[in-house]
């Protein structure tokens, strides 16, 4: 079957006070029509670097090294920046912001910005009422008026509904949300978690949900794949993930949620995610790992492909997910 | 915003004050006596207390300051003491050149300096950003008599293409000609001090969140780049340009001086050097007015930029 | 950690920053040369500035004149070199005089609060409401035009910009704790002054007196060029420039030469100011996101 995005041993490369580093190293993903992949990592994994080369948005001191990236059969790598700026960017596939609180211009009203998106992003006529109907439908109430208010009125939850609306409007088949909550409090992080489930559901597009937080990706994602230092180190369905890790860090991730039924204390990782410019040898988090060996300092782990359909990059994968 | 530019408007009340107060005390804080001055030593003393009675200076300072707060409520500047012409009139006459002179090198600075800006941030960080940023930098560090002077050495001596003194006969072009050279002295180094501001604030901006979530919506890159950034970028500069027109106006002395053309700033300075006591009281209340309007104007529109304030 | 020790720390460790600033080095090289210029002025020019040579008047530069002579035959460029000791004198005697009243009055208003703080916050707005040139034109009607007169007009003249910042400073050293223990220990305000608040507030006068010193020299040659300041025959970069205005259509170098000298030292010193607002703000270029 024809992936809808497939990422074929992408490697990004960054440079920073004269050392370079790879942020992204040889990943490989892939992603269905439809499907919402939860992409988590602590910050500095590279995985907002991910997001950023799909829309290639990258900032000037990152390079794709080599690997592709396959947008509906088609390497986007190689077509042309004017092209794609007007075809895909915005229209075939849409980016929602980190942080709501900066990302819309302070000096122009929410409803001019909404509209300048319709007018230029699609074939849309009637670009007031779309404006408006779009506003209504992200749960902003009395949109009308709140159109010719400017982004200081509005609260951070606010602002990511308007951000959502700019996404949505142009039914984008690719939607790159990179921790669209996080900035937000708990309350409202479940309300628009809530709202994007049913955008997800109505405009049947598939996702990209970067986060930090797998609680938020046990609620949207139908798989996940777990970023250490770069790299990819496990992939696998969200059920699975979550019945069975088969990776250390995914092990210990989980063990830092919060869980209802037990009245047990919260797990912490011990140790420091690694900069980037510094990786230990062989597998990059066995510093951190309860399960290394001698091995895991000496070799780098492949992907390995595990009973429940799934890959792991440790050697013990068999072993790792059995505690909880 | 009603409630701050009213605020604003009462402040101007005791500085204004203030500054009467302080040119009202120049009869006393001048060297020698003034009636001698302008008569000489040889004046019989009728002349002298007639002089006196007319400056004020017969009687407690603290009702002379009141007669002199009445008389200038009234519009009555007072008479020049050499020439027989009203204060009033001669500064209302030479006002307007001083006043085009200065919004001229405004104009040029802005629209000079705001290319430049763009042009240097567009290509940033190479050959032609450097080399404007050096343009930028020493007309920023050139002062405003510097250029005034070598303004003319170079295009009215040298080339002989701009003329050497003087407004012109009264006609439009004439007049126009005679400009050139003086406002572009006084606008080189705001052009400069523009430039600059225009490049970083356009490099700020353009590296904002939001600009990036335009750029992430597949904009066109002119329409974000000149609209978007652009009036988030010369929010500053238009901060400026009230700063700027107080700045500009004290240069418009040395560019009146140079170019030996009419205007407020050497009225004054020739008044200064006179010990004309009416004549430099009128010229200093009228800079000081306008300086303080200029100011206040700065202010305003920032507030007003700013949406923040503005809908308070 | 007090905001004003904070500041100083900033400066420390952000003088790494101006190593790496090669803006820092140009100025550095420029403003050596100036010092150097108006200190040992006397010993390196290569001729008397006030020796008359009429029958070499004018003159275009030679080897021997190197950049030419001036109406009554005296060394453009010997001039140029003493004319660098009346902008030191200025700038620095008028900053520091600017520094030495603002100090007073901005420790006094802060420490008095009430109707004093209130009068001497209202002086400070009355002098910036003037413009400067007005002020200065006025100031220099009653004292009569020399350097020295210059030098205190000056320094009244920008004065609020350090009360302003000396005021808003001794507020919050004010509250610090080290100030409040030498109160209950029976020290009197002076002495808190002097030995407490002074000390604590000079890193961020400092550094804005070094972004004073530039229009502190364009002040000194403009109003010395409008016969407002040093007097003939003494020499000032204003001085020459008014004398070669004079002589503009037969000797372009009279005007040309203290051109040089005004923008090459204002620029040496916009330089330093430029370097120094970078290292205590070292926002965007090196960071990362």
């Amino acid at each position: 079957m024809q992936k809808m995005l497939q990422i074929d041993k992408l490697k990004v490369i960054y440079r920073k006070n004269q050392k370079s580093f790879l942020a992204v190293d040889c990943v490989n993903l892939s992603l269905n029509k439809g499907e919402v992949l939860g992409i988590v990592g602590e910050s500095g994994s590279g995985k907002s670097t991910l997001g950023l080369s799909i829309i290639r948005l990258l900032p000037p001191r990152a390079k794709i090294k080599n690997g592709d990236i396959l947008f509906e059969g088609k390497s986007i790598c190689e077509i042309k920046e004017a092209k794609f700026n007007k075809d895909y960017r915005g229209r075939k596939i849409s980016y929602i912001p980190q942080n709501p609180q900066s990302s819309l211009n302070p000096v122009f009203t929410v409803g001019r910005q909404l509209k300048d998106i319709i007018k230029y992003r699609t074939d849309i006529k009637d670009i007031k009422k779309t404006a408006v109907e779009m506003l209504l439908k992200m749960g902003i109430a009395d949109a009308e008026t709140r159109m010719n208010e400017y982004p200081h009125q509005f609260s951070g939850g606010m602002k990511q509904r308007v951000l959502l609306a700019m996404a949505f409007v142009t039914n984008p088949t690719l939607l790159i949300a990179d921790e669209p909550t996080t900035a937000l409090d708990v309350t409202v992080e479940a309300q628009i978690l809530s709202l994007l489930k049913d955008l997800i559901r109505e405009y049947n597009s598939s996702i990209i949900y970067i986060t930090h937080d797998l609680g938020v990706v046990s609620e949207i994602a139908d798989r996940v794949a777990v970023f250490y230092a770069g790299r990819v180190v496990e992939v696998n369905d969200r059920d699975n993930i979550f019945k069975k890790p088969q990776h250390p860090y995914t092990e210990a991730l989980i063990k830092c949620l919060p869980d209802d039924n037990k009245d047990k204390k919260l797990d912490v990782i011990p140790g420091d995610i690694p900069d980037l410019s510094e990786l230990p040898s062989g597998c990059n988090f066995h510093p951190r790992c309860n399960y290394k060996e001698d091995k895991c300092s000496r070799k780098k782990p492949p992907l390995f492909d595990t009973d429940s359909g799934g890959k792991s990059a440790c050697f013990f994968y068999k072993k790792v997910g059995e505690a909880l | 915003m009603l409630i701050y530019t009213v605020k604003r408007l009462l402040l101007i009340v005791p500085t204004l004050l203030a500054v009467l107060l302080l040119l009202f005390s120049l009869s006393y804080l001048l060297p020698g006596e003034p009636a001698e001055i302008i008569l000489g030593p040889r004046a019989s003393d009728k002349m002298i207390s007639d002089i006196n009675e007319e400056l004020g200076l017969d009687k407690p300072w603290y009702i002379s300051f009141y007669l002199y707060l009445k008389q200038i409520a009234s519009g009555d500047f007072g008479t020049s003491i050499f020439r027989d012409v009203s204060v009033l009139n001669a500064v209302l006459s030479v006002l307007p050149y001083t006043l085009i002179l200065t919004l001229t090198g405004m104009a040029i600075a802005v629209i000079i300096g705001i290319t430049i800006g763009l042009l240097a941030a567009n290509y940033e960080s190479t050959f032609w950003d450097g080399l404007l940023g050096i343009f930028s930098f020493v007309f920023a560090s050139t002062p405003t008599y510097v250029a005034a002077v070598l303004i003319l050495l170079f295009f009215s001596i040298r080339l002989n293409i701009l003329p050497v003194m003087g407004a012109g006969d009264g006609g439009l072009i004439d007049g126009i000609h005679h400009l050139i050279g003086p406002a572009l002295a006084l606008s080189v180094g705001w052009t400069g001090y523009i430039a600059r501001l225009t490049r970083s604030s356009m490099l700020e901006t353009i590296n904002e969140d939001y600009i990036n979530t335009s750029r992430s919506f597949g904009l066109p890159k002119s329409f974000i780049y000149y609209r978007y950034a652009l009036k988030k970028a010369v929010k500053p500069i238009v901060a400026v340009i009230g700063l700027g027109i107080g700045r500009l106006l004290g240069g418009a002395l040395f560019v009146e001086v140079i170019f030996n053309r009419p205007g407020l700033g050497r009225l004054t300075v020739d008044a200064i050097f006179e010990r004309d006591l009416p004549m430099v009281r009128g010229g200093v209340l009228i800079a000081a007015f306008l300086f303080i309007i200029a100011n206040l104007l700065a202010d305003l529109s920032y507030a007003y930029l700013d949406p923040r304030i503005r809908n308070k | 950690m007090n905001k004003t020790n904070y500041f100083k720390h900033k400066i420390i460790r952000n003088f790494k920053h101006m190593k790496s600033d090669y803006r820092f080095y140009i100025a550095a090289v420029i403003i050596l040369l100036f010092f150097t210029t108006a200190i040992f002025g006397p010993w390196i020019s290569p001729h008397d500035p006030y020796k008359t040579d009429v029958r070499n008047r004018l003159q275009s530069p030679s080897l021997n004149h190197l950049a030419g002579t001036d109406n009554i035959g005296r060394d453009t460029l010997s001039r140029m070199i003493y004319a660098a000791r009346p902008a030191l004198y200025v700038a620095f005697g008028g900053l520091f005089i600017s520094i030495f009243i603002g100090i007073i009055l901005g420790t006094t208003a802060a420490y008095s609060g009430g109707i004093i703080d209130n009068i001497i916050i209202f002086l400070f707005d009355v002098i910036r409401a003037f413009p400067p040139i007005v002020l200065i034109l006025v100031l220099v009607a009653i004292v009569g035009p020399s350097l020295q007169s210059l030098i205190i007009i000056l320094g009244i003249t920008i004065m609020p910009r350090y009360g302003r910042v000396v005021r808003a400073e001794t507020l919050s050293v004010k509250e610090e704790e080290y100030v409040a223990v030498a109160k209950s220990m029976g020290a009197s305000p002076v002495k808190i002054i002097i030995f407490h608040i002074i000390p604590n507030i000079f890193a961020s006068v400092l550094v804005l007196a070094g972004m004073d010193v530039a229009s502190m020299i364009m002040w000194e040659a403009g109003l010395s060029f409008l016969g407002l300041g040093v007097q003939p025959p003494k020499t000032s970069w204003g001085v020459m420039l008014q004398e070669g205005y004079q002589f503009i259509e037969n000797a372009p170098m009279m005007l040309i030469a203290p051109s040089l000298a005004i923008v090459l030292t204002m620029m040496g010193f916009s330089l330093l100011a430029e370097s120094l607002r970078n290292a205590l703000n070292p926002k965007s270029k090196n960071e990362e996101s």
